[in-house]
């Protein structure tokens, strides 16, 4: 059988506090908010830390799940995978899931212009999303969610695509909390 | 006009709108399954309100979390009180945005709002 207390050691070395993976809905994401909160609660002391950390995964998993809105039937490729993960330093918001490889430029080049700006420049950026649309006209943040993630973790958003098939691939991020700024 | 009052939950905030005092507000946490959803009666509250001001209206946030998609929806809101003012130049309309000691994002999100509307926000650090 599978060696559980080795994969409890590792989970354990590397101080993941949550491990989850299956299928995003809007219901699970309730809990696992709630799940989320309660173990922050107690594991971190400083709020701002907690409250980065829980908006920063609020927006990742948003994300997730409004690719899902628009996706298959298949359930198997809305499986995803998240983690957050404590190190000396930081903590890491981790995510993965599946995606369709022609929505895959449209993301890359948001990240990287999302990357390449300064603080200044992303609440520039973010404010001028904000402003332009009306709520009404859209269900999400319409794209304010990496530019969010990306001010509140004053980081490099870590990501990559891994090409599955023709059709899918598959996108992670991961996105640090450091514990020095704040 | 009636007041809206809604509990608090763990995704959405409490809101009590007075339509008698003139004081509105939103607290908690916003970050709702659907947004528009959520607001959209608060929006519609304002439009009537807007008719018929009181002499002052003040509109509280004292949030602790809001998601992206709220933050269209609070800009919304803020919008409409804007127009409020527009409409009836005499009546006093104040923002009171409140955040945390220390919670600099909250505090920098409430600054995004103060300039991108042209109202009298107030950031406020709770003691």
């Amino acid at each position: 059988m599978l060696n559980v207390y080795e994969y409890f050691k590792k989970m354990q070395d590397e101080d993941i506090i949550l491990y989850f993976k299956g299928e995003i809905t809007d219901s699970l994401l309730t809990s696992i908010l709630q799940l989320i909160d309660d173990k922050l609660e107690k594991k971190i002391e400083d709020s701002k830390v907690k409250k980065k950390v829980f908006s920063i995964l609020l927006e990742c998993l948003q994300n997730i799940y409004n690719y899902y809105q628009h996706q298959e039937e298949d359930q198997h490729w809305n499986t995803a995978i998240l983690m957050i993960k404590k190190t000396e330093g930081a903590y890491f918001v981790i995510t993965g899931n599946y995606m369709r490889n022609e929505r895959v430029e449209k993301l890359r080049s948001k990240l990287i212009k999302v990357n390449n700006m300064t603080p200044e420049e992303l609440k520039e950026y973010y404010k001028e999303i904000l402003n332009a649309n009306k709520a009404e006209s859209d269900t999400g943040g319409a794209g304010l969610g990496l530019i969010d993630i990306a001010r509140k973790s004053g980081e490099k958003i870590d990501y990559s695509f891994d090409v599955v098939n023709e059709k899918h691939c598959f996108y992670s991020l991961q996105v640090k909390v450091p514990l020095t700024t704040l | 006009m009636e007041n809206i009052h809604i509990e608090g939950s763990v995704r959405t905030p409490y809101v009590h709108f007075d339509a008698n005092s003139g004081r509105l507000e939103v607290a908690g946490r916003s970050i709702p399954e659907n947004s528009i959803t959520f607001y959209k009666p608060l929006f519609d509250w304002l439009d009537s309100y807007m008719e018929t001001p009181k002499e002052e209206t003040t509109m509280v946030f004292n949030l602790e979390y809001f998601n992206t998609a709220s933050s269209k929806c609070i800009l919304d809101l803020l919008r409409k009180l804007e127009q409020l003012k527009e409409k009836h130049g005499s009546k006093l309309v104040k923002v009171k945005w409140m955040f945390d000691e220390g919670d600099e994002d909250m505090e920098e999100s409430g600054g995004d709002f103060k300039s991108l509307i042209n109202l009298d926000i107030e950031l406020i650090e709770k003691g």
